[in-house]
């Protein structure tokens, strides 16, 4: 069988910085291994924070000027399990 | 310079020292209690969790401010021996060195957590979580140096207000593993043991005549 | 075949064979990320990440992270798939070379073969391969075989990583990918058994050759399981590109007409039989039916069989194997699991919960464990809809049999806790 060469497929250098066209947003992210559903993130944030059923915070997008505010639901968390990352 | 390092002579100074050092019991033992709150099973539906955490927070902060004052004044007062080496390293003051000592090492302990939670997002979280903990050894190593090293540690106030900040901290370690007060009978054994420890604690310490 | 190429049913090859079939491994360098990139090698574990981004990831890594490893997860631990075994208990000399040739051109010096302690055959074959290049001078970077808890999830990358870390074999929800900071925080190259075989052979041949199979986008061949109701259910190594049914026919094909196979693993998906007959062996073409290649299994429920019992089953196993960690998996995939058995003796709320909950679990944990259970419920609401409507009319299974087709580990008569270290 006659091989074409085919130009190679080049995946995404993961070390390339994003792009700078999409804006960068940070996120509230949850450490799942650390979270005990205490519930204070909802308490603080309740516009970007819900609870669900057993207790453990589903998380929205947050808009810009939630931000102060969820950095501070990252600092009451009393396990730790909060992150507030720059979002893809 | 070197005369206020060198001390003051005072009569004020170790008035100072002894109310400071109590609000800072009063102090600690809120921190403390508030902290084991904040853990508790179940919270009181109309008081939100972020609430008691903050107010821990807060009331650690000052705690923190009044141990800086507490052993600033000490060590600046004349009247007793004990120097600036002495908040750092225990058991080696002129004064009552063992009762001292123990101030040194709850004072240790105390700034040990205090570091460690404010670096607790950078640091791995089972330091962060033991060395927390430290608190719970630091208080009643408080609570003993502060009935030790008293000269007024036969006073009633001193020793009713004492009785009064380990009833709370009872009361408040009970909760922490039955829930909310008022909710069956976690709630009852908190009250009855918050009165029942602190009367025999001051019933032994008056019998014993450990505070003549 | 590449991969099975000269191998034996019943032992491994042993080194002299292993050479004989595929000829001397050359010597490599960084220059082998260069082919393997060339070649569109992607992963075989599930994710289909490309290896040549993984190599990348790793040489990037400042030399203050320490020097980077290189780990195989040989774990298989689906326990229907049997791809990896297959592959470590017949060509086990393929993956080392695979390995070893990577190790070199990151600049490893260990490589480490991570296998379930309960996969006798498996770690039995490698440490024979591994005492072997020893004792003949070949083997250029050192190899370990380690084995961890033979639980679902412990063959999880962090939790591989977790474990050779010294922690238990939990997933671990680190914000920096394995490539970047790994075992002991050094960056780790870990990859899938069948992906460093496949490396072994790019390392031999070239990226030309590697290509000459498969398709453009997806080139080579990879090893698919086809168990359940076919003939002959086994591995069977497939180019990218061939038509599903091409697969099944060569394990024996259908003993009796199939209402659906389930694709990728037990966290799979569905496909329906009559999209089964069009689709082809490639992501693409799966993706665009509403399933995933995953660890390419291939499992054939014969249409006499009830397809929400035979879900119900693997839910609820897969609820057991949570590693516990994470609220909305421990919560949500026992929930789920309880919908499921609602469902099928006909409760019609159980549907909406079910749909519910399916949201709230999918993503909110540290591995994609839940995530797995999800989409094997969504698919089978989607997929048997009309079975799934017969159950909430008449209350119970009433025209097909329940009994078992997926195969599932026997439940271990274990006191106490299982051991995750």
């Amino acid at each position: 069988m006659a091989v074409t060469p085919v130009t190679p497929v080049t995946p995404a250098t993961p070390a390339s910085p994003a792009s700078p066209a999409t804006p960068v947003r940070p996120r509230l992210v949850v450490d799942w291994t650390r979270c005990q559903a205490r519930g204070l993130c909802a308490e603080l944030l309740p516009e970007a924070v819900a609870l669900d059923e057993w207790g453990y915070p589903v998380v929205d997008d947050l808009p810009p000027d939630l931000v102060r505010r969820a950095a501070r639901a990252r600092d009451a968390c009393p396990a730790v399990a909060l992150r507030l990352t720059r979002g893809r | 310079m070197t005369r206020v390092l060198a001390g003051v002579d005072l009569p004020g100074l170790w008035s100072l020292s002894r109310a400071t050092g109590l609000v800072l019991l009063v102090l600690l033992s809120l921190t403390l209690a508030l902290g084991m709150l904040a853990t508790a099973r179940t919270t009181p539906r109309w008081w939100p969790r972020f609430a008691t955490a903050s107010l821990h927070v807060d009331l650690a902060v000052l705690s923190l401010a009044l141990l800086v004052a507490h052993v600033t004044v000490t060590v600046l007062d004349d009247w007793v021996e004990i120097g600036w080496a002495d908040a750092v390293l225990p058991f080696r003051a002129g004064y009552r060195p063992v009762w001292t000592g123990l101030g040194t090492v709850a004072a240790l302990l105390l700034v040990t957590a205090a570091v460690t939670a404010a670096a607790r997002r950078y640091l791995p979280l089972p330091l962060w979580r033991r060395t927390h903990y430290l608190t719970h050894a630091a208080w009643p190593v408080a609570v003993v140096h502060g009935l030790g090293t008293g000269s007024d540690r036969g006073s009633p106030g001193a020793v009713s207000l004492t009785l009064g900040c380990v009833a709370l901290v009872t009361f408040a370690t009970v909760l922490r593993f039955t829930g909310t007060p008022g909710t069956g009978w976690g709630g009852v054994v908190a009250r009855v043991v918050a009165v029942v420890l602190p009367v025999a604690l001051g019933a032994w310490l008056g019998s014993t005549g450990a505070l003549r | 075949m590449r991969l099975l190429a000269g191998t034996r049913p019943d032992r491994p090859l042993t080194l002299a064979e292993h050479l004989a079939v595929h000829g001397a491994l050359p010597r490599t360098g960084r220059g082998l990320v260069d082919e393997v990139e060339a070649s569109g090698l992607t992963g075989r574990g599930g994710a289909g990440y490309p290896l040549a981004g993984k190599l990348r990831t790793v040489l990037a890594q400042p030399r203050l992270r320490g020097r980077p490893v290189v780990v195989v997860n040989a774990a298989e631990s689906e326990p229907a798939a049997d791809k990896d075994a297959s592959l470590v208990t017949r060509a086990p000399h393929l993956v080392l070379d695979g390995a070893a040739a990577c190790a070199v051109a990151v600049g490893a010096r260990e490589v480490v073969v991570w296998v379930h302690r309960g996969s006798q055959g498996a770690e039995q074959a490698l440490e024979t391969a591994a005492y072997e290049r020893r004792s003949v001078g070949a083997e250029t970077v050192r190899v370990e075989v380690v084995a961890g808890p033979d639980r679902y999830v412990a063959g999880e990358a962090s939790a591989i990583v977790r474990h050779l870390s010294g922690g238990p074999a939990l997933p671990s929800a680190t914000p920096y990918r394995t490539a970047e900071r790994g075992v002991r925080g050094r960056p780790t190259l870990l990859a899938n058994a069948e992906t460093f075989a496949h490396a072994g052979l790019v390392a031999r041949h070239g990226p030309a050759w590697f290509r000459a199979e498969g398709l453009p986008a997806e080139p080579g061949t990879m090893l698919a399981t086809v168990r359940g109701g076919v003939l002959r259910p086994g591995v069977v190594e497939v180019p990218f590109g061939r038509p599903v049914p091409e697969v099944l026919a060569a394990c024996g094909g259908p003993r009796r007409p199939v209402s659906a196979l389930l694709v990728g693993g037990y966290g799979g998906a569905w496909l329906a039989w009559d999209a089964a007959r069009t689709a082809t062996l490639s992501r693409a073409s799966l993706a665009a039916r509403g399933a995933d290649l995953g660890t390419g299994l291939l499992l054939a429920l014969p249409a006499d069989r009830c397809p929400l019992a035979e879900t119900e089953r693997l839910v609820a196993w897969l609820a057991a194997e949570s590693a516990g960690q994470c609220g909305p998996c421990v919560n949500g995939l026992p929930a789920m699991a309880a919908d499921l058995t609602a469902l099928v003796a006909g409760d019609g709320s159980a549907l909406s919960r079910l749909d519910c909950r399916a949201s709230l679990v999918a993503g909110r944990g540290a591995c994609h464990h839940p995530d797995g259970a999800v989409r094997l419920v969504r698919s089978t609401l989607d997929v048997f809809r009309p079975h799934v409507e017969q159950h909430l009319r008449a209350g119970r299974c009433r025209d097909l049999d329940c009994s078992p087709v997926a195969p599932l580990p026997a439940p271990e008569a274990v006191a106490g806790a299982p051991s995750w270290r």
